[in-house]
């Protein structure tokens, strides 16, 4: 089964996705100081906001069940828009993700049809209402450091950046944080991060976006498979090329081969290379290996002579012959 | 790639990456005018996209991008020794484009490159001065076309054109343009130039179809080669790689009797053969990205850190195809 990671800052981005995707809260090991949640293909942490918070809980998240070929990761909350042309409620895609403290810039590969605009987000390490020139089409907190840390763990085309508008960020002289009044509390200002905010609407904002989401998210999940774990489709249907065999079967034949002959390393990893190959060009398992492996070796030169014996058996097979 | 395939992923060059430094070039402005519907990204260096950790060769070849940059030097490389030089004493190779637009499966650009996205160096002055500097010392023979395909790319990317009007002012240069595609009307206007040799990599059709994904078919490359060829210039043929493929004797020598019967012998410059060889280390990346390439996973031999047959079967391989060419070729036209 795929597993789609998911990182959010805040708990009222988290309630909607958990909702909807029916996650339960968990605990991932080692046990941290974040809240978790994982269901039916899906694993999801909390992570509070800033860059280097969200790089600590991506990293958490991914390392508790290190993912597998066709998993995918997910940061998904709130930004600022810069870009004028941007509405409030939109989401947006991150093609390119600039983390203002390094300067450094990221590149999530985008190579699956979306529903969404793309733009270039900024990584800010506050809340601002101001910034001094548009550097990038809207703002967040978080999007460089879940990049950095995800990109340990997975391939670039692997990772999205899904940021939805939640206000308008001015461009003019200097940088103003957002300090503006809010509605509520000073901890639940904070529980939201800061930009007067409250929890519902918040959570609104992300629900807003999930239908677009959910569709895309697990199409885009389905992209991954290689080419030994079938072709991708849409629907999801897998198709196992006939000349692609599970890696198992022929481990199994080479470990047992291996042992029976007291093989060395180098000649185990000859003999792996001999049978995908024998596979690939026959669609069969070389299981007359295991003739071969009776009786067992008494010497040193016994095991060097029996693997050349194997290894010339392999090269002298029909279609090597055509080669004489 | 299937249809549901195609509905899925985003189409070829569906984002143009650009360095800042490279907007003001003239070339690249063509390449933004003509694709108009791309998501361009701004970046600072090509290597920031190209060269990530972690990219998958064999997911994003099923939607490249495009990326424009400023090389730096050096322009031009001696060219290996495992390619054929053609008697010229100077061989180089120069790459304005990284990467191909084909995807064929013996390629070592899968283990050489780190991406599948397409680099292309729009600062082709730099690379025609670096040019001239060693045409001052010597004649020379460069290749262009060995990291890329620049035919095939030509109405998207025109590089091709200028290389030639570059070489048609300078006779101590013998410029090659190697090619798959059937895109020989991008340059048919140009009148021929003596020193440029356009070059067609021959594969037997079932080859072509199995393992050059989205190249053209052998018909397609032979009657581009013909028109090129009658209309004067010169014509190189290259078999190459000559697979170790089921029936391939079979198989080489009706590609060989198809061509000359579609291409006048006495058209043709030279003919280069040679078998699939690639430097160990690409071999091992190609290897782990195509877990299900029989080709890629025959027990090849390593000499002098280049993975081929065993030498004894490359000779028979090479020697077969040549035996066959010097049917309608003088030997001292064919490089083995």
């Amino acid at each position: 089964m795929r597993v789609i990671y998911v990182t959010v800052a805040l708990f009222a981005e988290a309630k909607p996705i958990v909702d909807r995707f029916r996650l339960k809260k968990t605990a991932i090991q080692p046990a941290g100081k974040f809240q978790t949640f994982a269901g039916d293909g899906m694993a999801l942490v909390v992570g509070g906001t800033g860059a280097l918070a969200a790089a600590v809980a991506t990293a958490a998240l991914l390392s508790a069940r290190p993912p597998e070929e066709g998993d995918v990761f997910l940061n998904i909350g709130l930004c600022g828009a810069v870009d004028p042309g941007l509405e409030v409620r939109q989401a947006i895609l991150a093609h390119k993700i600039v983390h203002r403290e390094t300067g450094r810039a990221y590149y999530p590969d985008v190579l699956v049809r979306h529903p969404f605009r793309e733009a270039v987000v900024e990584t800010v390490p506050r809340v601002v209402r101001r910034v001094p020139a548009r550097t990038a089409d809207a703002v967040d907190m978080e999007a460089a450091g879940c990049f950095e840390a995800a990109s340990a763990f997975l391939p670039p085309h692997r990772l999205a950046f899904v940021k939805i508008v939640s206000d308008r960020v001015e461009v003019g002289d200097g940088e103003v944080e957002h300090g503006g009044p809010c509605d509520g509390s000073a901890d639940r200002r904070a529980a939201v991060g800061g930009n007067g905010m409250t929890a519902e609407r918040v959570a609104e904002l992300v629900e807003a976006c999930l239908d677009d989401l959910e569709d895309w998210l697990f199409q885009w999940a389905v992209s991954g498979k290689t080419a030994l774990d079938g072709r991708p489709t849409v629907d999801g249907a897998e198709s196992r090329p006939p000349s692609a065999p599970p890696d198992r079967d022929e481990e199994q034949l080479v470990a047992l081969v291996g042992d029976r002959l007291r093989l060395t390393e180098t000649m185990r990893c000859e003999l792996r290379r001999l049978v995908r190959h024998y596979r690939l060009r026959t669609g069969r398992l070389p299981t007359w290996l295991l003739d071969r492996t009776d009786p067992p070796p008494n010497s040193k030169q016994e095991v060097k002579a029996r693997f050349e014996q194997i290894r010339n058996e392999f090269l002298s097979s029909a279609f090597f012959a055509s080669l004489h | 790639m299937s249809k549901s395939e195609t509905n899925f992923f985003l189409p070829h060059f569906s984002h143009l990456y650009i360095e800042k430094e490279a907007r003001r070039y003239e070339l690249a402005q063509k390449v933004v005018d003509r694709l108009p519907g791309a998501t361009v990204v701004e970046i600072e260096r090509y290597t920031d996209v190209f060269a990530r950790p972690r990219q998958r060769f064999s997911e994003q070849k099923r939607s490249r991008k495009l990326i424009l940059a400023v090389k730096r030097p050096p322009f031009v490389y001696r060219g290996a020794d495992v390619c054929h030089r053609f008697g010229h004493e100077h061989f180089y190779y120069a790459s304005t484009v990284l990467n191909c637009v084909y995807d064929c499966e013996y390629c070592f650009l899968q283990g050489m490159f780190p991406s599948a996205n397409l680099v292309v160096f729009v600062n082709l002055d730099d690379f025609f001065a670096e040019v001239d500097a060693l045409l001052a010392r010597h004649p020379l023979f460069l290749s262009v076309s060995y990291e890329s395909d620049l035919l095939a790319l030509e109405r998207l990317v025109p590089t091709a054109l200028h290389w030639i009007a570059f070489a048609a002012e300078r006779p101590g240069l013998t410029l090659e343009i190697r090619t798959k595609s059937a895109n020989y009307a991008a340059i048919r206007r140009l009148p021929p130039v003596r020193n440029v040799v356009l070059a067609w990599t021959l594969s037997p059709d079932p080859i072509a179809g199995r393992y050059e994904a989205f190249a053209p078919g052998l018909e397609a490359r032979l009657e581009n080669a013909r028109r090129a060829a009658e209309d004067g210039w010169p014509v190189r043929l290259c078999f190459d790689p000559v697979l170790h493929v089921e029936n391939w004797r079979d198989l080489y020598a009706e590609l060989v009797d198809r061509t000359f019967t579609s291409i006048p012998a006495d058209r043709v410059l030279d003919v280069s053969i040679g078998t699939f060889r690639v430097p160990k280390d690409y071999l091992r990346v190609m290897r782990k990205a195509r877990p299900d390439s029989a080709l890629l996973h025959e027990p090849y031999e390593c000499r002098d850190g280049v993975c081929g047959l065993p030498a004894e079967a490359e000779r028979r391989l090479r020697e077969f195809v040549a035996e066959r060419v010097a049917a309608y070729l003088p030997r001292e036209k064919i490089f083995v």
